[in-house]
């Protein structure tokens, strides 16, 4: 039980091949074509930030409605906000850099013709306040700067928790009330994140539903990143006390986040298809005509129905194996929801080829070594948790 | 119609005197709780299928309200609205909301038949407290012998010969 988790040295080398393909994948996507390459890095990075920021919003869940179930598993989403600082790195770089190429509203020249500038100037003029080159590197470093203050604190008590059997009560009630202040700094800032990161590609569109679907997204899709790390570790022996009731407590976070965003995903494209109205209707012109139909479709095929009718038997929701068969989908389902999000406006035409998968699985590397480099530096079950006890026991009767 | 019930005034000991109840394989026929204990059932090997009802109910539910709504939209009184498709996405709405009503006054109206509980039924018995803080559980009266032992080895505060309304 008091088992630390072991980073192996092939573990370690199967991520680090990971990143060198990553490297040169982005390598070769910025020679070959400069559109693409970037594109990519703001999707991966976009894609890997809400999962990390979503973990922590599940971790922060669990604290404030005192759940008893899910307190051995809290190392995960702990580990996973670890993924912070190279994010803030490169989020750095996309908003000084890269901001020419994958923002409408940063060089209106390039972006539109002498025709549609004639129209479209104006607007921009109107939001220049917000969306000019200064203050979006300004927004970057006080988003990141802001979540990585709270996610610290939450850290630090945890940590406290373990170090101290008799203040272990104390320190699990400060973790609780920043729980709170997490969930409502991260809102608050997490809105106008997706605005900036995702919506404001495409300069003329907005729809108010967006960061709601985005903060929706960030949080279901990040709890299914923690099942599938919670799988692998299940796999290699480490959390032994796993249970089917736990795989059904954690199984209905994707059964519910593939309703909760297939419901996101509905009714932003609902109302915009029935409001009709020339401005909104663009957007969603240009990805399903323009882009592509079938990915466009796909979307809602690999975010909701699949997941949806996997788990919905019991005894397939409380199998790891189908879980982890439907976090995957749902996890490729975020991809594709961002690809259609950026590619469109940018890329123009549906590509997908070496420089997307060699980046996301360079991505995917980078996370996979932060997080469990932090599960390393840590006992992997909490020590003094006050519902450690409890979560082992978890037991969900018939 | 006489039964033979057991009192207790705390869950633990009341699981305690279920298991009882199974090991000397006393049939226990019903047990009233002021909250629900989702252990007994698993205890009692109760099982219900109202989950798997209600999923019959949302597939019946939606195929007939896509039928209603496509008789009425599509073939009945097909009206041009904003040059919008007559079997359109709105469907959806519709057919999650009507679903969603239709389970849940299903699932209820089963819920009551299978227990039984219909409009004017008198309780089948009454005893000071069983819906505030007392857990009571009914046997017949020909295992009172066993049943008394072990109501009393568990810590029941009282045991008595009942009057059951059928």
């Amino acid at each position: 039980m008091e088992r630390q988790f072991e980073f192996t040295k092939k573990l370690k080398t199967f991520t680090y091949i990971l990143m060198a393909i990553g490297m040169v994948a982005t390598a070769i996507g910025f020679l070959t074509d400069k559109n693409r390459a970037w594109s990519s890095l703001l999707l991966n990075n976009y894609y890997f930030l809400s999962l990390s920021l979503g973990a922590i919003f599940w971790m922060a869940i669990q604290y404030i409605t005192e759940a008893g179930w899910s307190a051995a598993f809290k190392r995960v989403p702990e580990s996973m906000a670890s993924y912070l600082l190279p994010a803030f790195a490169l989020m750095l770089i996309i908003a000084t850099l890269g901001v020419k190429v994958l923002y409408q509203w940063a060089d209106p020249g390039t972006h539109y013709d002498a025709f549609e500038l004639k129209f479209i100037s104006h607007h921009l003029h109107e939001k220049a306040g917000y969306l000019n080159l200064g203050f979006f590197v300004v927004r970057t470093v006080v988003y990141f700067i802001l979540w990585w203050l709270v996610i610290r604190v939450l850290i630090n008590f945890s940590k406290k928790e373990d170090a101290n059997k008799e203040q272990a009560m104390h320190w699990h009630h400060k973790s609780w009330y920043y729980s709170r202040v997490y969930i409502f700094v991260w809102a608050l800032t997490f809105i106008f994140a997706s605005v900036d990161y995702m919506m404001s590609i495409e300069s003329m569109w907005f729809s108010h539903i967006f960061p709601v679907k985005e903060i929706i997204s960030a949080f279901v899709h990040g709890a299914a990143a923690i099942i599938l790390f919670i799988i692998y570790l299940y796999y290699k022996g480490y959390y032994n006390f796993v249970n089917k009731s736990h795989w059904q407590d954690l199984s209905k976070y994707v059964f519910m986040g593939a309703i909760l965003f297939g419901y996101a995903w509905y009714f932003q494209y609902m109302l915009i298809w029935y409001g009709n109205i020339p401005e909104e209707t663009e957007y969603y012109f240009l990805r399903r005509f323009h882009f592509s139909q079938t990915l466009f479709v796909l979307s809602i095929v690999l975010n909701f129905v699949i997941p949806f009718s996997l788990l919905l038997w019991n005894r397939w929701a409380r199998n790891p194996k189908f879980l982890m068969i439907a976090a995957i989908v749902f996890l490729l389902g975020k991809y594709l929801e961002h690809y259609l999000m950026v590619y469109p406006d940018i890329v123009k035409h549906p590509v997908f080829g070496f420089t997307e998968i060699g980046m996301f699985i360079g991505f995917a590397g980078l996370f996979m070594f932060l997080t469990f480099n932090a599960l390393s530096k840590r006992k992997l079950l909490p020590v003094n948790h006050p519902y450690f006890e409890e979560s082992i026991l978890h037991h969900i009767p018939h | 119609m006489k039964k033979y019930i057991g009192v207790y005034d705390n869950d633990v000991k009341l699981l305690e005197g279920i298991d009882e109840m199974v090991d000397e394989k006393v049939p226990v026929e019903d047990v009233i709780t002021p909250f629900v204990i989702e252990e007994l059932l698993e205890k009692l090997k109760v099982h219900s299928n109202i989950q798997f009802l209600g999923f019959l109910y949302g597939v019946f539910a939606v195929i007939s309200i896509f039928a209603g709504l496509y008789y009425t939209f599509v073939i009945d009184y097909p009206l041009n609205i904003g040059g919008k498709p007559n079997l359109s996405l709105t469907f959806v709405v519709l057919l999650f909301v009507g679903m969603v009503l239709t389970v849940v006054l299903l699932t209820t109206g089963t819920f009551f038949h299978q227990e039984r509980l219909y409009p004017m039924k008198k309780p089948p018995f009454e005893y000071p407290g069983m819906h505030t803080d007392k857990f009571v559980v009914v046997v017949d009266l020909s295992h009172k012998q066993k049943a008394s032992s072990i109501f009393e080895k568990t810590g029941a505060i009282d045991m008595q010969e009942i009057e059951v309304n059928a």
